[in-house]
């Protein structure tokens, strides 16, 4: 299958491909400003069966508590299996800190980062979302919201969720 | 096989459309816990229901750490002083635990005397008031009418960690309907914050 990229997504993939070529070494995860329609176009747009999108920031405790087990998570599915979008509610111009972070913790994807913490903005990945941080959503590839949770979770916790939900899917339900 | 795989979800949690579902208030629906308990920062026990004002009731759920709650610290100070001396009962409330969040009892009082709260900041001791209210995150605001209904909930006012310049001051207005009668415009405002550190 071939992956379509939207615009917003295209050049930080390039950039990605490009650090790859530079430097031979594993790809440095980017930090990217992005409105919330691109958000929300990045989320439709996505083709895996299952996708992920964690809502965190860097001064969040349980956000960076939590973040090495999310890795482990990501680290654990290829992009054709399990989809991933990490939304920073980092302020925009804290980019470098928020890329630092995702160095820090060997993060396999980058992160946007919200322009917009709106009402609109909540209410546009789950009218049930209350804003608290940490947030993760699972959306099917028709960007129907399966399931979300607010709060931190283990690795195993994680684990079990996607499992329950790609076997959904196999099984055509 | 799907109702199997749905049963577990549904009974985590973790359905779409069912995280709310569970202890929250709704709009219009009546002020809970109101003859809880709590202790305030001066070391005497208050409820919600002592708190009742003339105008409403302004709850909002907070704590000393949360980078949102110190961006809108001044902001909810100002609110809260104001509006209790226009008649609304106010009443900040932590619910985290302390060993958790690090907000300490002795934390607490030192912040009201700081920031010069004139209502209480009390100690929400088991959580279970921001479960019953429905509370996710710091700060969250709940602002009952006089009929003790929930008139507005959410943000303080349109921002990312600090106020806005210009933006709209959902709480604010909210109050302001209530002391002129009017219905509430604009009744939920979900913000960004930290996740309660529940015990």
């Amino acid at each position: 299958m071939v992956k379509e990229y939207t615009t917003t997504q295209r050049t930080p993939v390039l950039l990605l491909a490009l650090a790859t070529l530079v430097c031979g070494c594993k790809p440095v995860p980017i930090a990217t400003p992005a409105t919330p329609q691109q958000i929300k176009a990045q989320i439709t747009a996505s083709p895996a069966p299952l996708l992920l999108v964690h809502v965190w920031a860097t001064w969040c405790q349980p956000c960076r508590e939590e973040f090495p087990e999310l890795v482990k998570v990501l680290q654990g599915y290829a992009e054709d299996q399990l989809g991933s979008l990490l939304i920073s509610a980092d302020d925009p111009d804290d980019a470098e800190t928020v890329k630092a972070f995702l160095v820090e913790h060997g993060s396999p994807v980058g992160s946007l980062i919200s322009t917009d913490l709106s009402p609109d903005f909540i209410q546009s990945l789950s009218p049930n979302w209350s804003g608290a941080l940490p947030a993760t959503f699972l959306f099917d590839s028709n960007a129907t919201l399966l399931a979300e949770w607010e709060g931190k979770k283990s690795y195993h916790q994680y684990i079990q969720i996607i499992e329950q939900l790609r076997n959904q899917n196999r099984g055509g339900l | 096989m799907k109702k199997q795989i749905c049963t577990a979800l549904a009974i985590s949690g973790l359905m779409a459309g069912s995280y709310l579902a569970y202890g929250a208030i709704g709009m219009g629906d009546p002020i809970t816990d109101t003859a809880v308990k709590m202790k305030n920062v001066d070391g005497l026990m208050v409820t919600i229901g002592d708190l009742k004002g003339e105008h409403g009731t302004l709850v909002i759920f907070t704590c000393n750490q949360c980078p949102f709650v110190k961006g809108w610290q001044d902001t909810m100070v100002e609110i809260g002083n104001t509006y209790q001396a226009k008649g609304f009962g106010v009443i900040f409330i932590n619910s985290n635990d302390p060993s958790v969040s690090g907000d300490r009892f002795e934390e607490m009082q030192e912040l009201a005397k700081m920031e010069g709260y004139e209502f209480p900041y009390v100690v929400d001791a088991t959580s279970e008031v921001a479960r019953n209210f429905g509370a996710k995150k710091t700060p969250d605001v709940f602002l009952f009418n006089p009929a003790n209904k929930l008139a507005y909930q959410g943000a303080v006012g349109e921002g990312r960690r600090t106020p806005k310049k210009g933006g709209e001051p959902y709480l604010k207005n909210a109050l302001d309907a209530l002391l002129a009668g009017d219905p509430v415009e604009k009744a939920y405002a979900p913000a960004v914050g930290c996740s309660i550190k529940f015990r």
